[in-house]
């Protein structure tokens, strides 16, 4: 782990009415480092994800980015300067094209032409495996999976130094998923960028992190935990198969599956040395997920 | 209104009343939360920097396809408007006033109201959905994300657009509902046309008209803001977004409403 993270997250609460959805939560991306966030449903990843991005404010604690508070309005600009997003469900503008889309940062950010930032929507699409006569279609003439790769070249064509990406194959069938988890480990890898990834697809995991957090809700609050911060009640965590960096480029090695790995429970006593960094002395019982 | 903490601790006598106070202080909760949004947007649309091609498609879309609905309007309302004034002049022996009736009532008040309403119903409910759907979808993250505001991209360029569109609406309408009149006057009541349009011509004045698209400028702001707020504060999913829709309606309808008689009463003292 680098000694100057790109992204730092510490103690930070997050309350909705009565629930505490995140609940000290800490965790640090070094830069260039793929970090996944795993966790349940209702655990508060995505809340993590846009405290991270200041979509939403923490109740406590503080968001540092390249080391400084991203709190004020400035340094939170800054901070989305300098990140990219892919949303969920892609969040592409329908009332613009593909190539507008993958643009808007050039064109309503940084004030690039249309006539040049269209030239550079198109090549970035083609690092995604689009074509050119993509460029001019709408979001919804688009497949799920075509959408997702429009959102990921939205999300790097202004060569950010951290990418969030939220749950970026969520709907896609295993061999679409698998392509686009290659394009993201591509795209990132090319860019030198790191990732901050949340996902419930153990695929996902092993392909694209290279450290893993977990957010675990707390029997006793209905909150959320990272793992880094306070050990989750139940000993689940993740194998170090699933975590190991050296893992991530050993697998990019084999030649491309077409059908995903079958998912299964395994119990092993040695926590992941990277395991969200902060608890590699752990004693945790480790559990991959399904 | 759910009921609160509050009003379940509070003793049986005690919670009409109760819940009469929850209600107000919510209502002006939410008047205080549109005059916030309200002012930031307004700041938006005079400040740099102003989406242009973004502003120039809502033009088209809120004046441009709006054409049809508020012409249509105007010509059954003035219409309608000739025959009544005949009905009720005749009583006294003023049929003779029907041409300066229509256009007066036209441009000072049938002309702005109806085509705020009409747009109320056709943009505002639009603008509501829209960006409650981007908002379900999270396509104004997505904005944030990407360092454009919404306030600038999104709702600012919707009430310039609105604010300047309505007031054309409302002299297309003018026309067109004189032309109305004018249609059931000739072929109904018997007028002769050249007396019947140098007769509304000779009585207009330009207050009359000024009077009309000063109201229609507002009315176009009411109806862009509403929409705007209440697309943003959607959630949801569907549901939400036609809530949305339904209530930006009813608030740009109640708020034109009000507004017209506040606008009429200040038009009236200062003499326009």
């Amino acid at each position: 782990m680098s000694a100057s993270p790109i992204l730092e997250l510490r103690n930070v609460h997050k309350r909705f009415g009565d629930k505490e959805v995140l609940r000290g939560v800490d965790l640090t991306v070094a830069p260039g480092r793929s970090l996944v966030i795993i966790g349940g449903s209702g655990t508060g990843k995505s809340v993590t994800i846009k405290c991270a991005l200041g979509l939403m404010t923490p109740d406590q604690g503080e968001v540092l980015f390249d080391g400084e508070p991203a709190s004020s309005r400035s340094a939170i600009a800054a901070l989305r300067r300098r990140t990219g997003m892919l949303f969920q469900g892609g969040a592409l503008f329908d009332s613009l094209t593909v190539w507008e889309n993958v643009a808007f940062a050039l064109i309503y950010r940084d004030g690039v032409g249309r006539g040049e930032a269209k030239k550079r929507a198109i090549e970035t699409l083609a690092k995604v495996r689009l074509g050119a006569s993509a460029a001019d279609l709408r979001p919804a003439e688009l497949s799920g999976g075509m959408q997702k790769r429009v959102a990921l070249a939205r999300a790097i064509i202004a060569k950010p130094d951290l990418i969030f990406f939220d749950e970026p194959t969520t709907g896609l069938d295993p061999i679409t998923a698998d392509a686009v988890n290659n394009l993201i480990v591509e795209q990132v890898k090319a860019l030198g960028a790191a990732a901050v990834s949340i996902t419930h697809d153990m695929a996902s995991v092993r392909k694209i992190a290279d450290e893993v957090a977990m957010l675990h809700e707390a029997a006793s609050s209905g909150g959320a935990r990272s793992r880094s911060s306070t050990r989750p009640a139940a000993p689940i965590s993740i194998s170090s198969s699933t975590a190991a960096p050296k893992a991530r480029s050993s697998r990019r090695s084999r030649p491309t599956r077409n059908l995903p790995q079958r998912q299964h429970y395994d119990e092993a006593r040695d926590a992941p040395s990277n395991l969200c960094q902060a608890d590699a002395a752990s004693d945790w019982r480790t559990k991959e997920w399904a | 209104m759910t009921a609160t903490p509050e009003t379940e601790r509070a003793p049986a006598v005690i919670r009409p009343f109760q819940l009469i106070g929850h209600t107000v202080i919510a209502a002006f909760r939410e008047v205080g939360r549109i005059s916030v949004f309200a002012i930031h947007v307004l700041a938006a649309c005079i400040t740099p920097v102003i989406y242009v091609r973004e502003f120039f498609r809502q033009c088209v879309r809120i004046g441009f396809y709006s054409l049809p609905v508020v012409g249509l309007t105007a010509v059954f309302i003035g219409a309608a408007l000739a025959l009544n004034i005949y009905v009720g002049g005749s009583r006294f022996n003023a049929e003779q006033f029907v041409p300066n009736i229509v256009v007066l009532g036209i441009t000072r008040e049938l002309g702005p109201v109806l085509a705020g309403l009409m747009l109320a119903g056709r943009v505002s409910a639009g603008i509501a959905a829209e960006i409650g759907a981007m908002r379900v979808t999270e396509q104004i993250d997505a904005l944030l994300t990407l360092s454009a505001k919404p306030e600038r991209y999104l709702y600012a360029p919707r009430v310039l657009a609105a604010t300047l569109m309505l007031p054309l609406l409302v002299l297309v309408a003018d026309t067109i509902g004189v032309m109305g009149g004018y249609l059931v006057g000739v072929n109904s009541l018997d007028f002769n046309g050249a007396l019947y349009l140098k007769n509304t011509w000779a009585f207009v004045t330009s207050n009359d008209i000024w009077s009309g698209v000063i109201k229609a400028a507002f009315f176009g702001a009411i109806i862009a803001i509403m929409g705007c707020y209440q697309g943003d504060r959607s959630k949801g999913g569907a549901g939400g977004v036609g809530r949305a829709a339904t209530l930006a309606v009813v608030g740009a309808a109640v708020l034109i409403l009000a507004s017209n008689y506040i606008l009429t009463s200040i038009f009236t003292s200062i003499g326009l």
